[in-house]
């Protein structure tokens, strides 16, 4: 049996480890009650630790499928989202994560997967923590302080990430960061669907 | 030439390739060398008997280089790499800039139909 | 002195005829800023095998007299006074305690009170009465000086005509539904006719009374229109009737229920107007209230009715019941009020049960994106109470009566389904407008796109499973992947489609889209949706419509 969205999802991550470098490793599986798909990511520098460890994102299977032979994308809301660290259920290090893991979003439109890739890239790189994000958007949790403390170690934080994973330049700016996805995107699920 | 052969759903595998080889004739010699990392890139064990055999559905099946910003360059599976221009040129810009090529490849097998 | 604190285990019967609640009420009002009181009279007696004292109050004596805001002296006039109206009007009668009010305050025994009960060694009721917070303490004092916890009823003088001519059955239920606790009372009114009298009813009725017997009505929603609905139904001789509401009466909204009154204050709106169905009814009836949600009891449970009567205050809810009718067959009308341009509305939207189009063609479906708006017959503020309901009256009455015609058989188009738009007279008058419009809907126009209509075949019966929810979900994907044979790893229940606003919509935690996989362990959302409820099935080459009973079975 096909698994569409399993494969969907398993494409998204490439594209994820594609950008944020290949020194990120991913895998993808199941929750235990089936309705939700989980991406593993492996070798991320951790906030606060020495050591690389795991960031998980979570989101609803039906975010990707497949019907009678095209993709379909489901936006999801933010409260259908978790980003976890070290081990399911413990909160992402993230200034615009809260407490239970779901990511606080902002208002663009999250209508496409190429919205959604792009996000997570931004989210794991900490890219869309900005001076107004924490100032006028204010922060999800005090995990990293809050305000201009918040956008300073999460400034830090991203270099770090930057520097440790060795990302393609292409991250730093979201038209760019948006086209390359969308490409890679639109290429994987055409050979998908091809190879049906 | 050192390349990255990836699968559709994203797995990597590093090998060493001659560009003048067609991808049919790369991707055999892949599987003949490790049939096991091979195996991914293939749909079904037919598709894998069909290639062996010089044979594969080359509108469903995919070889293709990705640029930098992320488009790609359709490979004809019986060429040599070298004798496509496109294709030719793309990879010595990825040279240029000291980065290793990636291939997004996919083989289906031909099935009765119509 | 000893303390006021109940120390029998006895409690005290106090029987208070319902003229000294209305005498209380008028002492205790009359002046809520100053305390006063009154004497009780009555009588006193000790059962002897027992040892319960029980305590009649046949009146209340009280004179236009107040005390400061938060004192009162019975003083000894007063008192003689009381004595002497006792002599002379309560022959049989005495003395038995008294009340007061505590003006502004609660209502508690002070330490003063408890000095004055402290004085006399009889057997005595005291009460004390907030005018403000409408709250009461009472406490019988026996000779001996023990306190007793009293339990009050009132007393209310019967019609000796129609004392033993009904019986009324109650059976109290209380079930598990969806995680939430779920309350229903069940009342069988049986009352006796002789043939003539029989007779005379069927002289007064387009179809006698025995025609609609076993037809089940459900109406739901008990409030303004809802009782109305009901009073129309009880009275027309309706034998079967279900109420659900998932509120509470309170105290705004009673003024409007024409059916209850204020012994209904807080509590579920669908328990009590049920019980005043079978109080107030002519005939012999059934009638049930479900306190819960319409939407926790699924689809499934409209089932079992001839008819679905809707007099609800939201959009959604209209629209679940709806489709909900349209998936069983089940003749469906919906009604209501509003402001609409300025003016008081109403309209009457009826379908049969094969109506060739639903609600959302006739209406649009806006109400997914207002699905928290509600709109009620306590909105209408532009309006005076007797407009309001006049003509709730209106509306009721025209959807009963054809909803009575549904029933009978005798509504002449049964494949059209029908809007009526009805404008408040006086409002209608006064802008040249119709008082009522009638729309008609025969078909659905070619090329039309509805939700409900693209995926109900009415050639095909909709097949059925049973599920255990307690076990692992993998256990249902066998089950609808052997029925609908696409061998994919996941089929989709699209709870939108199927109304499951409880799950789909709520707040926290909704849940649009239900995975039903090959690899699904136990899923704890299937807990919340309804026991029996119909859903699109979604696969990856086709769309299914599949029953699914969930069970709790081993």
């Amino acid at each position: 049996m096909r698994d569409y969205s399993m494969d969907l999802a398993k494409v998204a991550a490439a594209i994820v480890v594609d950008v944020m470098g290949s020194d990120l490793t991913a895998t993808t599986h199941y929750s235990s009650d089936g309705n939700n798909i989980i991406m593993e990511f492996n070798g991320y520098p951790l906030y606060g630790q020495r050591q690389k460890g795991k960031v998980f994102v979570q989101f609803p299977r039906s975010t990707f499928y497949v019907r009678k032979g095209n993709v379909y994308f489901t936006p999801l809301q933010q409260s259908q989202c978790r980003y976890y660290q070290d081990q399911m259920g413990n909160q992402f290090v993230h200034p615009h994560i809260y407490n239970d893991g779901h990511p606080c979003w902002d208002g663009s439109s999250r209508e496409r997967p190429t919205d959604f890739i792009a996000n997570i890239i931004e989210t794991l790189s900490l890219l869309n923590v900005t001076k107004d994000s924490v100032t006028v958007g204010l922060c999800a949790s005090g995990i990293m302080g809050v305000k201009l403390e918040a956008l300073e170690n999460a400034q830090r934080q991203q270099k770090r990430v930057l520097e440790s994973l060795k990302c393609k330049p292409i991250i730093k700016e979201r038209r760019k960061l948006e086209n390359y996805v969308s490409k890679r995107w639109c290429n994987k699920i055409t050979i998908l669907t091809q190879a049906a | 030439m050192k390349v990255t052969i990836e699968t559709v759903t994203g797995v990597t595998m590093n090998r060493e390739i001659d560009t003048s080889e067609s991808p049919m004739g790369i991707i055999r010699k892949f599987y003949e060398d490790d049939a096991t990392a091979a195996s991914q890139i293939f749909s079904n064990q037919r598709a894998i008997d069909q290639l062996m055999e010089g044979n594969m559905d080359e509108a469903k099946s995919a070889f293709e280089l990705i640029n930098v910003e992320g488009e790609s360059i359709r490979a004809n599976w019986r060429e040599p790499l070298c004798n496509q221009p496109a294709i030719k040129e793309e990879l010595s810009k990825i040279e240029a800039e000291g980065q290793i090529p990636t291939f997004v490849v996919s083989v289906s097998s031909i099935v009765a139909g119509y | 002195m000893r303390e006021v604190n109940p120390s029998s285990t006895m409690p005290a019967h106090v029987f208070m005829d319902k003229a000294v609640v209305q005498k209380i009420n008028e002492l205790i009002h009359r002046d809520p800023y100053k305390e006063c009181g009154g004497f009780f009279i009555g009588n006193v007696s000790k059962d002897e095998v027992t040892g319960r004292y029980n305590v009649h109050i046949h009146d209340l004596y009280h004179e236009e007299l107040s005390g400061t805001a938060s004192s009162f002296e019975f003083s000894t006039d007063y008192t003689m006074n009381a004595v002497k109206y006792v002599k002379r009007n309560c022959k049989g009668y005495h003395i038995v305690g008294n009340i007061h009010s505590h003006a502004q305050f609660q209502a508690f025994f002070s330490g003063v009170d408890k000095e004055m009960m402290a004085q006399s060694r009889d057997n005595s009721f005291y009460m004390v009465v907030s005018p403000k917070h409408g709250t009461w303490v009472g406490i019988f004092k026996d000779i001996d000086f023990e306190f007793h916890e009293c339990e009050l009823k009132i007393a209310v003088k019967p019609n000796p005509n129609v004392l033993f001519n009904k019986t009324i059955k109650r059976v109290d239920k209380e079930v598990a539904l969806n995680g939430k606790r779920c309350h229903s009372s069940s009342f069988r009114t049986s009352r006796f006719y002789s043939e003539t009298q029989q007779r005379e009813f069927d002289k007064r009725f387009l179809h006698s009374i025995t025609e609609l017997k076993g037809k089940k009505v459900l109406i739901v929603g008990a409030g303004t229109i809802g009782n109305l609905l009901a009073e129309y139904a009880m009275n027309s001789g309706i034998s079967d009737l279900c109420i659900v509401d998932m509120d509470t009466y309170q105290y705004w909204n009673l003024p409007r229920s024409s059916m209850v009154g204020e012994d209904s204050l807080g509590k579920p709106k669908a328990l009590e107007l049920a019980k005043a169905v079978a109080e107030k009814s002519s005939f012999s009836i059934e009638v049930t209230g479900i306190n819960a949600d319409i939407c926790d009891l699924g689809w499934g449970f409209l089932k079992q009715f001839d008819i679905v009567l809707s007099p609800v205050d939201s959009a959604a809810i209209r629209q679940y019941i709806d489709r909900g009718c349209r998936i069983y067959h089940i003749p469906h009308i919906t009604c209501g009020t509003g402001i609409v341009d300025g003016d008081f509305t109403g309209n009457i939207l009826a379908f049969p049960s094969d109506s060739p189009v639903d609600l959302e063609y006739v209406w649009g479906n806006g109400y997914r994106e207002k699905l928290k708006e509600r709109r009620s017959c306590s909105d209408i503020a532009e309006e005076t109470q007797a407009q309001v309901m006049g003509f709730s009256s209106q509306i009721a009455g025209m959807t009963m009566d054809v909803a009575l015609k549904y029933l009978l058989g005798k509504f002449k188009e049964k494949t059209v389904a029908m809007k009526y738009i009805l404008n408040a007279v006086g409002n209608g008058i006064i802008r040249d407008k119709a008082a009522l419009r009638p729309f008609k809907y025969g078909k659905l126009p070619v090329g039309t796109k509805s939700e409900l209509f693209s995926m109900l075949d009415s050639d095909r019966e909709i097949p059925s499973v049973t599920f255990d929810r307690r076990k692992p979900k993998h256990e249902l994907w066998e089950m609808l992947n052997e029925m609908f044979q696409e061998q994919i790893p996941s089929y989709r229940l699209n709870l939108e489609w199927s109304l499951n606003i409880p799950v789909a919509y709520r707040s926290i935690g909704a849940c649009a889209v239900l995975e039903v996989a090959v690899n699904s362990g136990v899923d704890p959302t299937l807990m919340d949706l309804p026991p029996r409820h119909i859903y699109l099935v979604e696969g990856e080459e086709n769309d299914y419509l599949l029953e699914i009973i969930f069970t709790e079975e081993t």
